[in-house]
């Protein structure tokens, strides 16, 4: 196990070079750089201009900028946001709690909601629930994530049963701190179920095909024959031989905890990382888009990794497959 | 199953406990801090008194980067920094001129040498006292010289103010005169020095000069400051930070030491606390406004009918403010260089026709700009005559010829110009070339005046291709590359002061779009504006200076070397309850904030 781990390990260095050697490559593809911009704003000297511009290294060949911020990774320096004039890991500090709450409580939800469905669903196959939560599962998987949250926005003004945007209301500041939860409650959790939503179509699918599959493999009927009771049968061997597929998407699901939520953030005007990454994005701000995608490329082999472990211990044969 | 059940009624009971619990904000005179003793030279204001009270909210796209006066280099850190510091001079937009601010007054000799007498008695944010030395400080600073590696000169804390104050190469003086008085002196004399000056924020010495010493001052006031010691951010504006959260919101409280006061002596502003929310865009600012919750923002013109129907629910007035000083403009690239590869930046065939001053009328005159209008901002806008304004009664020139929509005309001067028409109405130029041009847009504004340009060209027989670009890729290409045939933008220029299109007007600036940053004038006719802006500028008077300005608009028209267009009414909506309003035909609507206050 631990010279699978080391393995992994090992080449996930190598992956993270390629991802953000690639990302670099594809930011300097595009026209422009961040000081395009200031360029064209007529109150700032074009002196001033080229001396930022010699002060950001941008006046060097892509490959040169790209090896002087490994070099600086290599000692976990992530280097500056040219907007904030702030160190990117500083930045990201200011808005990852907003984002993990978001996606945190949105995986809850889409997972403890999807679950018990999908396995009534498999039960109870063809029966009135099961195509229901079907055709739910499929509006949700089909519809985009931005669209459900416009709608999302919609069904709040109308109803106003939540907040419209934002992370807390206005006068959250003057409010007291019992009060100051419920309002930031109040404004997560439209957010969270939107996001939810698509978790859900996609754990209810997962779940329910294979809760089905193994429901009608041998091995559950050579247990019926020995008069295991379906009660043990449903929820203790089925189910565990369910979860396999379920674990590995867990993985992936690690992943998103700060990159998933960027078009609900933006919708939602919900100041996260996404909000963040995307404004850093549009404006090149280049070593805040790097540090964005070093850690979601860290975060998707961990998870992966995460996933291949608990795999191991859900599965006796993967154990001895991976040795 | 059961859980399942269990966690639907949660949620529910959740919501509706939210729902239960309505906020009351705790009263918002916690955040007012105790009022200190009135200074010595305080500034007492004109307008009718008022009374203390009042949250203005109110909400902004961006956010600001930073509280850095030097590392700014964007609008939204601007906007936020005039309420948390002042400088010399202030602005007056009501009237249009420059007031005393942190000096009490000024005298000018051989309109070169300027003398300002500071406010004595005033008080920093923090209490600790304002002195000549935050001046000098601050100047000091803007002119700190360092070495670099090779042992080359470079300023020591580079920021976008210093190159305003370097006059042919020479750097303004300053000194001071005794503990009141300070002097600058210009190398030349420059028209918009006092402009200039009034850019400037004063910065308090006693918090700064340690990050001066071990050299970190630009990374002294960022957004990190604002979240963990908003106290720390000193200034000497209506304001200071209370609590800043990253892409929320800004809470800003009254500054206890201000130095403006009302009729009755009472320490301005008169608001508890001014709070700005940012939001992802414009629409959502207009919808905040429209439904109530903010009490001010800026209207555009498609959105004026559905926010008026608010206005009496909302108890709130929108305001026309006339054409915003953001303009479209177009223009053809007169450059005849070559590419690196010696490519013609322009086909030669084109920049024959795009450098003779005839097409370039003709093109006016086939424009309905009065359509564009119509199209674009459903008749809330106004056609453009001059690069400044009509509304700017000071430098406007009113005896400009107008290029009203006229195809007959154009097809007229094109006929004397040697075009012709073949039998399928295509315009042809004298060696039988098709006229076809490019145009490079932007989506960040124009629309559907694209759409009427080219089908204007088309009635003159000109086959126009739209080449639509991100707006980075289109500054790319009109900076750096010059590879393009015409190019359409929306720009705003300066506010104040004419100067302002310098580097626009001469021929070595670097906005000069149809040519820019040339060495030497290729035509006569910019020679001619370069002499012109060097004679006005070494002029303080806005009488010497008005017929230079004059002249200068006049060879623009003539030669139309960029086509003005139109631009939208500004309009602006504020909720009736706040009063001592001074509605300035242009910049912010709340820029006498300190004075403002609530009747409710």
């Amino acid at each position: 196990m631990k010279y699978f781990i080391g393995r992994r390990f090992v080449s996930a260095v190598g992956l993270i070079f390629a991802i953000t050697g690639f990302t670099f490559l594809l930011m300097h593809c595009c026209p422009g750089d961040f000081l395009t911009q200031v360029e064209a704003d007529p109150s700032i000297a074009s002196k001033y201009v080229l001396s930022l511009k010699n002060k950001f290294g941008l006046d060097k060949p892509w490959y040169v900028q790209y090896f002087c911020w490994v070099k600086c990774l290599c000692r976990l320096d992530f280097g500056e946001s040219w907007i904030y004039n702030l160190p990117v890991l500083q930045l990201f500090q200011q808005r990852v709690g907003a984002t993990i709450r978001l996606t945190l409580l949105a995986l809850v939800l889409g997972w403890t909601s999807a679950i018990p469905c999908a396995i009534l669903a498999a039960i109870y196959v063809h029966s009135l629930w099961d195509k229901a939560m079907r055709f739910l599962a499929y509006l949700f998987i089909s519809l985009p994530e931005f669209f459900l949250a416009l709608l999302g926005i919609f069904f709040a003004a109308k109803t106003g049963l939540f907040p419209i945007m934002g992370k807390t209301s206005i006068e959250h500041d003057f409010l007291t701190p019992s009060q100051q939860i419920l309002d930031t409650v109040q404004h997560l959790l439209l957010p969270a179920c939107i996001l939810s939503l698509n978790i859900f179509a996609h754990i209810f699918r997962i779940t329910r095909n294979c809760y089905l599959d193994n429901l009608h493999a041998e091995y559950v009927r050579v247990a019926q024959a020995k008069g295991v009771s379906s009660r043990a049968l449903l929820f203790k061997h089925v189910l565990r031989n369910t979860f396999n597929p379920l674990i590995s998407h867990f993985g992936f699901a690690l992943a998103g905890l700060l990159s998933g939520a960027l078009l609900v953030e933006n919708v939602f005007n919900y100041p996260g990382l996404g909000q963040l990454v995307f404004e850093a994005f549009m404006a090149k701000d280049q070593y805040v888009v790097m540090g964005a995608v070093v850690i979601g490329g860290c975060m998707l082999i961990l998870g992966n990794l995460l996933a291949d472990i608990l795999l191991c211990f859900n599965d006796p044969r993967l154990r001895t497959t991976l040795r | 199953m059961k859980i399942l059940w269990f966690s639907i009624a949660g949620v529910c009971v959740l919501i509706a406990s939210l729902q239960l619990k309505k906020f009351k904000p705790s009263s918002s005179e916690k955040c007012r801090l105790p009022l200190s003793t009135i200074p010595i030279d305080y500034c007492r204001m004109q307008q009718p008194n008022g009374k203390y009270g009042g949250v203005f909210v109110t909400s902004f796209e961006q956010e600001p980067k930073t509280f850095n006066p030097l590392t700014k280099i964007d609008g939204p850190s601007n906007n936020a920094q005039k309420l948390l510091f002042a400088s010399l001079l202030e602005y007056d937009y009501e009237h249009q001129c420059l007031i005393p601010g942190l000096a009490k007054h000024f005298t000018i000799r051989d309109n070169r040498i300027y003398r300002f007498t500071l406010r004595q008695g005033l008080q920093w944010s923090d209490g600790y006292p304002f002195s000549i030395e935050d001046v000098l400080f601050t100047f000091d600073l803007l002119f700190a010289k360092t070495q670099d590696d090779r042992g080359h000169d470079e300023w020591q804390f580079p920021s976008t103010f210093v190159n305003k104050f370097i006059y042919q190469q020479k750097p303004l003086e300053y000194k001071k005169i005794n503990d009141e008085t300070i002097e600058f002196e210009t190398p030349i004399v420059w028209a918009s020095f006092l402009e200039d000056l009034s850019s400037i924020f004063i910065l308090p010495k006693h918090k700064l000069e340690t990050s001066v010493k071990n050299n970190t001052l630009l990374n002294q006031w960022n957004l990190q400051t604002a979240v963990d010691n908003p106290r720390d951010i000193v200034g000497m504006g209506p304001f200071c930070i209370k609590y800043f959260q990253p892409g929320e919101r800004l809470i800003l409280v009254p500054n206890p030491y201000y130095w403006k006061v009302d009729g009755l002596g009472q320490r301005l502003p008169y608001v508890d606390a001014y709070i700005t929310q940012y939001v992802s865009n414009t629409t959502v600012r207009t919808i905040l406004f429209g439904s109530g919750k903010t009490d001010a923002a800026p209207i555009g013109p498609m959105d004026l009918q559905w926010i008026k129907n608010g206005a009496s629910r909302y108890d709130y007035t929108i305001y026309d403010r006339g054409p915003d000083i953001k303009f479209t403009f177009f223009w053809f690239n007169l450059q005849s260089g070559v590419t690196t590869k010696g490519k013609p930046f322009v086909d030669p065939y084109k920049l024959k026709w795009f450098s003779d001053v005839r097409f370039r009328q003709a093109i006016l005159y086939g424009l309905d700009r009065q359509g564009m209008v119509e199209a674009n901002y459903l008749g809330q806008g106004e056609v453009w005559h001059s690069f400044i304004h009509r509304l700017d009664s000071r430098w406007y020139n009113p005896n400009l010829h107008r290029y009203d929509y006229n195809p007959d005309r154009a097809k007229q001067i094109l006929k004397e110009a040697g075009f012709t028409w073949d039998k399928e109405g295509n315009l042809m130029d004298m060696d039988q070339q098709r006229v076809c041009f490019d145009i490079l847009w932007s989506t960040s504004g124009t629309n559907t005046l694209i759409t009427t340009l080219k089908n204007n060209m088309a009635d003159l027989g000109i086959d126009v291709n739209v080449i639509n670009l991100d707006f980075k890729a289109l500054l790319e290409i009109i900076n750096h590359h010059y590879t393009y045939d015409s190019a359409i933008v929306s720009f705003r220029f300066g506010q104040n002061d004419p100067n302002d299109f310098l580097e626009a007007l001469h021929s070595g600036g670097h906005f000069h779009y149809w040519w820019p940053k040339q060495i030497q004038a290729q035509t006569e006719w910019e020679n001619e504006i370069d002499t012109l802006l060097n004679l006005q500028a070494q002029n303080l008077d806005v009488d010497v200076r008005k017929p230079y300005w004059d002249r200068i608009q006049e060879i623009m028209n003539e030669q139309v070397p960029w086509m003005p267009l139109c631009s939208a009414n500004h309009f602006t909506g504020i909720k009736n309850k706040w009063k001592n309003l001074r509605i300035p035909p242009r910049g912010n609507i709340i820029w006498n904030i300190e004075e403002i206050w609530c009747d409710t």
